[in-house]
C-alpha cells in the first residue's frame, strides 16, 4: 500500500475514513463485558473480606455486593443479545487500524508512566510525546521534536513555574 | 438576597477574581474551539490549577470555562462541520450549510448572540428556582436523598443515546468502583489494596482519564488531521438584530426549554439542543428549510444549549447533584476546595452560589464580545492538528493527575482510567454516566443506609415519604419508557 505525505507531514493511510461501527466494534462488545464481567466477579468475591461489625442495619457488604451481581448480570446480557439476535454464531472482527494507533497510544501511556520512574517528567515525557506524534502519522523532524519542546516548555513555565505545581520525579517523588 | 449580590459583586471586582474569571473565559473558548475537546474535558484538565488559587477564584474560573466552552463548541461546528462537543452537533446541521453558502459571518453572529440571550435568560432563572429547590431541600432526609439519587441515575440510563444495556454497565462499573475506599458509616475497609486506596478512588485522576486520556485515544483512532476553515465571504461581525427580531418566540421558547432539560440531572446540553431544535422545526412555517441553513434551528440549538448550563447548576447547587458531567466535575472541585454543595452550601457558605451567579451575569456580556469580535482568533484554533493537541492534552494530564494526589498513584489512577474510559467509548459509553455513578454512588448508598438505620430497620421508610414515592415512581417510569418505547416501534414495524 503506498502513502503519501501532505505538508503536514500526515501520510494519506492515517487519513484513510474509519470503518462503519459495525465492523470495528465485534472485538470491544466482546472484550469490555468479559473484562467487567471479571471485575465484577473479583469485587463480588473480595466483599468477603469486608469486615462486618455488626453495628449497622445494613451490612457495609450488601451495596458492593448488589453493585458486582448487576455490573456482571448486565455484562452478560450484554454478550448474549447479539448471539440472540444472530440465532447464534457471531463473528469477532479483529482491530482495524485506526484501534490499533489508539492502543498503541496507550501503551505509550503505559510506558511514559514507568519510565518517569527512572527519568523523571521531563525526558519521559519528550519520549512519548515523540512516540504519540509518530502513531499520529507525523514524520517531519520539525514536528516530532518542535512540538513536544513547545509542549513542555509551555509546562515549565505555566506549571512549573507560575502555579508552582510539583511535578514527577524520576524514582517517584515529586 | 441582594445584600448576597451586593457582596458577590463586590468580590468580583477583585482583581484577582475578576482575572479568575477572564482566564476561564479564553480558556473555555480555547477548549470549546478546538475540535475533540469538550467542557467537561477542559475542566478536568484545569481542576489541578486551581489547587493553590482561593475557592471562589476557583470556581469562578471553572464555571467560565463551563460556559465559555459550551459556546465556542459552536465554531469548529459551523466552520469545519467538526462539533466541539456533542450539542454543538445540532449546531453543525444548519450553521454548516451557513457557512458553505457564504453566510459564516452571520452564522457565527447568530450563534454567538442567541447563546449570551439563552445564557442570561437562564441565569435568571437559575437565580429564581435555585433559591425555591434549596427551600424544598432542606426539608429533605436520607430517604428524599435517597430517592433522589435513584432518581438521577435512572435519568441517566434512560436519556442515554446510545444503547440502554451499555450505559448500565457503565453505571454499575461507576457504582462498584465508588464502593472502593473507607466506608464512612461504620469505618469497614472496602477493596483497599493499598494505603492509598484508603480514602477511595480520587476524583481528579478519575477525572481525567475518562475524559482527557480516553478522548486522547479516541483521536488517534480518526483522522490525523483537522480540517481547516475556508472563508467564504468574510467574517465581518454583523449583529443580526433583524433575525433575532423575527425569532423572539423561538428565543424564549429555546432558553426556557433548555434550562428546564439542564436541571433534569444527566440530560445535559446535547439533549436540550436537540429537544429544542425539533419543536423549533415543528413550530417552524418552513420546516423544509431545516438541515439546508435554517436560522431558526441555529438559534434553537444555541440558545437550549448555553441556557442548559445554567440549568444543570441547580441541581448542584441546590441539591447536590450533578445536572451534567461538566457540574459533575463542578461538585469534584467544591469537594477539594472543602465544600459541600447542597443547601447548606446557601446557608454556611453564600458567598460561592452567589458568585456563581455573579460571574455568570458578568461573564455572558464579556462572552459575547470576545466571540462577536474575536471570530478570526478562535477559527485559527481549528486548524491545530489534533495529534499535537493529543500530545499537549497528555503532557497537562500528566501534571494534572499527579498534583491531585502529589504521587505516581493519581498518574497511574489516570491511565487506567483513561484505557477503561476508551474501551467504554468503543461500547457507545460516554464517560457522563460513569461521572454521575461515581458522584452519585456515594449519595445513594450512604443515604439508603442512613435512613433504614435512623428508622430502626424499616426498609418501607422509603415510602412513606411522598416527595421520596415520587422521585421512585418518576424513576421507574424513566427507566421503563424506554422499553416500553422499543416495544411500541417493533410493533408499528411488524404491522
Amino acid at each position: 500500500m503506498s502513502s503519501r505525505r501532505d505538508r503536514n507531514g500526515i501520510t494519506s493511510s492515517a487519513r484513510k475514513a474509519p470503518v462503519s461501527d459495525d465492523e470495528e466494534t465485534k472485538i470491544w462488545h466482546f472484550a469490555i463485558p468479559v473484562f467487567l464481567l471479571i471485575m465484577a466477579a473479583g469485587f463480588f468475591a473480595a466483599s468477603w473480606g469486608i469486615d462486618d461489625y455488626g453495628t449497622d442495619r445494613v451490612s457495609p457488604r450488601i451495596f458492593p455486593r448488589v453493585f458486582a451481581i448487576l455490573l456482571g448480570g448486565s455484562a452478560v446480557f450484554f454478550m448474549l443479545v447479539p448471539l440472540l439476535n444472530a440465532g447464534g454464531g457471531v463473528g469477532i472482527r479483529g482491530f482495524v487500524t485506526g484501534e490499533k494507533r489508539a492502543l498503541g497510544s496507550a501503551l505509550v501511556l503505559f510506558a511514559i508512566v514507568v519510565t518517569i520512574f527512572f527519568t523523571g517528567f521531563y525526558p519521559a515525557t519528550f519520549l512519548g510525546l515523540v512516540l504519540l506524534l509518530l502513531i499520529g502519522g507525523n514524520r517531519k523532524p520539525h514536528v516530532l521534536i518542535g512540538a513536544p519542546v513547545l509542549i513542555l516548555l509551555f509546562v515549565f513555565v505555566v506549571f512549573d513555574s507560575l502555579l508552582q505545581i510539583p511535578l514527577p520525579e524520576w524514582g517517584g517523588g515529586g | 438576597m441582594i445584600q448576597h449580590f451586593a457582596d458577590a459583586f463586590a468580590t468580583l471586582s477583585q482583581l484577582h477574581v475578576f482575572g479568575a474569571l477572564l482566564i476561564g473565559i479564553l480558556l473555555g473558548y480555547f477548549v470549546g474551539a478546538l475540535p475533540g475537546m469538550t467542557s467537561s474535558m477542559g475542566m478536568a484538565l484545569l481542576i489541578p490549577v486551581t489547587f493553590n488559587m482561593d475557592p471562589i477564584s476557583a470556581i469562578v474560573m471553572l464555571v467560565a470555562i463551563y460556559m465559555a466552552a459550551d459556546y465556542a463548541a459552536s465554531i469548529p461546528a459551523i466552520l469545519v462541520n467538526a462539533p466541539g462537543q456533542p450539542a454543538a452537533a445540532v449546531t453543525a446541521l444548519e450553521g454548516y450549510p451557513m457557512f458553505q453558502a457564504g453566510r459564516g459571518a452571520e452564522a457565527l453572529s447568530l450563534s454567538i448572540s442567541s447563546s449570551a440571550i439563552g445564557a442570561l435568560m437562564s441565569v435568571v432563572f437559575l437565580v429564581v428556582t435555585a433559591q425555591a429547590m434549596v427551600t424544598v431541600a432542606l426539608s429533605f432526609g436520607p430517604a428524599e436523598y435517597f430517592a433522589l439519587a435513584v432518581f438521577g441515575l435512572s435519568l441517566v440510563a434512560a436519556l442515554s443515546t446510545g444503547n440502554m444495556i451499555a450505559t448500565l454497565m457503565g453505571l454499575f462499573f461507576g457504582l462498584l468502583v465508588v464502593t472502593i475506599g473507607i466506608d464512612r458509616i461504620s469505618g469497614s475497609m472496602r477493596f483497599v489494596w493499598t494505603d492509598q486506596m484508603i480514602d477511595g478512588i480520587p476524583f481528579v485522576p478519575a477525572m481525567i482519564g475518562l475524559f482527557a486520556l480516553s478522548e486522547v485515544l479516541s483521536l488517534a483512532e480518526r483522522d490525523a488531521s483537522s480540517g481547516v476553515a475556508r472563508i467564504k465571504g468574510g467574517l465581518k461581525a454583523v449583529m443580526p438584530w433583524r433575525i433575532l427580531g423575527k425569532n423572539k418566540v423561538n428565543l424564549l421558547r429555546s432558553g426556557v426549554m433548555g434550562y428546564v432539560v439542564g436541571v433534569i440531572p444527566g440530560a445535559g446540553s446535547a439533549i436540550a439542543s436537540l429537544v429544542s431544535y425539533a419543536v423549533a422545526k415543528r413550530a417552524s412555517k418552513d420546516p423544509e428549510r431545516f438541515g439546508h441553513g435554517a436560522e431558526e434551528g441555529l438559534i434553537a440549538s444555541e440558545t437550549a444549549n448555553n441556557a442548559s448550563v445554567s440549568g444543570s447548576l441547580a441541581p448542584m447547587l441546590a441539591l447536590g447533584v450533578p445536572g451534567s458531567a461538566s457540574a459533575a466535575i463542578l461538585i469534584g472541585a467544591l469537594t477539594i476546595h472543602g465544600l459541600q454543595p447542597g443547601p447548606l452550601l446557601f446557608q454556611r457558605n453564600p458567598e460561592i452560589p452567589y458568585a456563581i451567579f455573579a460571574s455568570l451575569l458578568v461573564g455572558v456580556p464579556i462572552m459575547f464580545l470576545l466571540g462577536f469580535f474575536g471570530g478570526r482568533l478562535w477559527i485559527r484554533l481549528t486548524m491545530i492538528p489534533s495529534s499535537v493537541l493529543s500530545a499537549a492534552v497528555v503532557a497537562i494530564c500528566i501534571v494534572g493527575a499527579y498534583a491531585s494526589s502529589n504521587s505516581m498513584y493519581g498518574v497511574y489512577l489516570a491511565v487506567i482510567f483513561g484505557v477503561a474510559g476508551y474501551g467504554f467509548r468503543k461500547i457507545g459509553v460516554h464517560p457522563g454516566p460513569i461521572v454521575l455513578a461515581l458522584v452519585l454512588g456515594e449519595l445513594l448508598e450512604s443515604n439508603f443506609r442512613r435512613a433504614v438505620q435512623v428508622s430502626g430497620g424499616n426498609y418501607f421508610v422509603f415510602f412513606q415519604s411522598p416527595i421520596a414515592v415520587a422521585l421512585l415512581l418518576v424513576a421507574v417510569v424513566s427507566l421503563l419508557a424506554p422499553l416500553m418505547r422499543r416495544r411500541v416501534w417493533r410493533r408499528d414495524a411488524r404491522s
